[in-house]
């Protein structure tokens, strides 16, 4: 795990560094969330609304919008695929997941790729991505901070 | 800024479905590298306009069918509002790249221009940390904004008259009671300034091309703009487009009037706590419950001014179970 500015990055996952979008390969299906950087951003999140199981996505399409202190944007997917199973029991019970628990717990959605191999952007492994992540960091001069907390 | 210019519509009156749907139409227009445009118009007939992600059980729905009111779901958050010719809307709409992507301050940098044009011309608006424009404690202006497709966009208004009473009747409510009391909530939260619509419409326009360093252009919508403009226009009178969020309400019914001020109504066996809040304390209180036995406005005096949580111990010590109960639940609403 690494630690920068306040803003985690744990090392057993990839990420899309650009769409603040953490990705980890669970077999065929991925299992996607938001960033410390992304939920940060963000701020408190009041509500989100996911796409359903079944449901296709286009890579770089919305598998969910979250709205918070009025403002509504989207969760992009990395690949084309098909939902799997989005976390509404987590944020059902508390809104503010993915604001304690961005990594674990706060997870988005779980995403069956028609080809993992072709992302919507470079997804980049913890290795590489933490000095990229980094960079990013300092160009949106922000520093993480678990709002709900 | 990759563009030189703001493009600037004014689309005058409109029907309330085309004051939504045509800023939408912009939004999902834009591509990366596009120039910002600067939006305005007013409904010609009342409608509630409903955010994104909320309930549409928090409308009244059968007062707004009685009353002719049609209700659509935007794009942005916020709550349900109510919306009548006493409103210049206005939405600036720029590629999403052109912004922060820290969405606090992209809001703020999209909103400081709207305050700058209430100061312009005469009226001393600030922006609240909490994100409302206010003059003094009292809300001005409303906005909400997000992202949709390669856009970002920030809606705001100029009230130049408020309807109070119908912007608390098109609420869905416990009772009676709290429709009062939120409509007392609205008249003391939010007021009108009457400006000049074209006086405001050029401030604005001066202070989005003076913050964003653009010339202003006239335009109009384009044949793409026109084309999904249509397809909202179906869109947002779909049933299953306005349905939206289908999530159980809160177990306790509340109304953010403010940022910092809410009305929350809790109610069990007989006992009611309606409780008006703002900044955590008690500005306004109903208290009804059998034990009280003509007590009520002693009761309602001794926990005005207080948090919640005060109340609680308050009328906990006072015996009153039934009513503290219910306190805590106003209190595990309103905290978070």
């Amino acid at each position: 795990m690494t630690v920068y500015r306040g803003c985690h990055l744990p090392d057993d996952r990839a990420y899309d560094i650009e769409g603040d979008l953490w990705v980890r390969m669970e077999g065929d299906v991925a299992r996607l969330g938001m960033t410390d950087v992304a939920q940060t951003r963000m701020g408190k999140m009041v509500s989100i609304l996911f796409k359903r199981p079944g449901r296709r996505v286009k890579a770089g399409g919305s598998v969910a919008t979250a709205e918070s202190a009025k403002w509504v944007g989207p969760i992009h997917s990395p690949f084309d695929g098909e939902i799997v199973e989005p976390n509404t029991e987590a944020f059902d019970a508390d809104i503010l997941i993915a604001n304690r628990d961005p990594y674990e717990a706060g997870w988005i959605t779980i995403v069956r790729p028609d080809d993992a191999s072709e992302p919507h952007r470079p997804l980049l492994e913890a290795d590489d991505a933490v000095a990229a992540y980094m960079e990013r960091i300092d160009d949106l001069d922000v520093s993480c901070f678990r709002c709900a907390d | 800024m990759s563009s030189e210019t703001l493009r600037v519509i004014d689309f005058g009156r409109v029907s309330p479905l085309r004051s939504q749907t045509l800023w939408h139409a912009i939004a999902h227009g834009v591509s990366p590298g596009d120039p910002p445009t600067l939006s305005l118009m007013e409904t010609d007939s009342p409608y509630v306009s409903i955010g994104f992600h909320r309930r549409l059980d928090e409308v009244d729905r059968e007062e707004c069918q009685r009353s002719g009111i049609p209700i659509y779901r935007r794009m942005v958050g916020g709550g349900p509002v109510y919306v009548d010719d006493g409103q210049l809307l206005f939405q600036i709409t720029l590629p999403v790249a052109e912004t922060s992507p820290v969405r606090s301050r992209a809001v703020r940098a999209l909103l400081e221009p709207a305050v700058d044009t209430f100061r312009a011309v005469g009226i001393d608006a600030v922006l609240e940390d909490g994100g409302d424009v206010v003059v003094g404690d009292r809300k001005v202006c409303g906005h909400g904004a997000g992202q949709i497709e390669q856009a970002v966009v920030m809606v705001g208004n100029l009230i130049t008259k408020f309807d109070h009473h119908t912007a608390a009747r098109i609420m869905a409510v416990p009772d009676e009671l709290a429709r009062a009391e939120l409509e007392e909530l609205m008249r003391r939260y939010v007021v009108a300034t009457p400006i000049d619509r074209k006086t405001f419409a050029a401030a604005l326009m001066h202070s989005y091309t003076s913050a964003l360093g653009l010339e202003a252009a006239g335009g109009a919508l384009n044949d793409e703009e026109e084309r999904i403009l249509e397809d909202l226009d179906a869109q947002f009178v779909e049933d299953e487009w306005l349905s939206g969020s289908t999530r159980p309400p809160p177990s306790t019914w509340q109304v953010k009037v403010k940022a910092g001020v809410v009305l929350a109504h809790a109610t069990s066996g007989g006992s009611t706590a309606c409780v008006g809040l703002a900044s955590g304390r008690i500005i306004r209180v109903r208290l009804t419950d059998p034990a009280l036995n003509g007590t009520a406005p002693h009761w309602e005096k001794a926990v005005n001014g207080l948090s919640p949580a005060q109340g609680i111990e308050v009328l906990n010590g006072a015996g009153l179970a039934r009513l503290s109960k219910l306190f805590e639940d106003i209190d595990a609403v309103t905290s978070t």
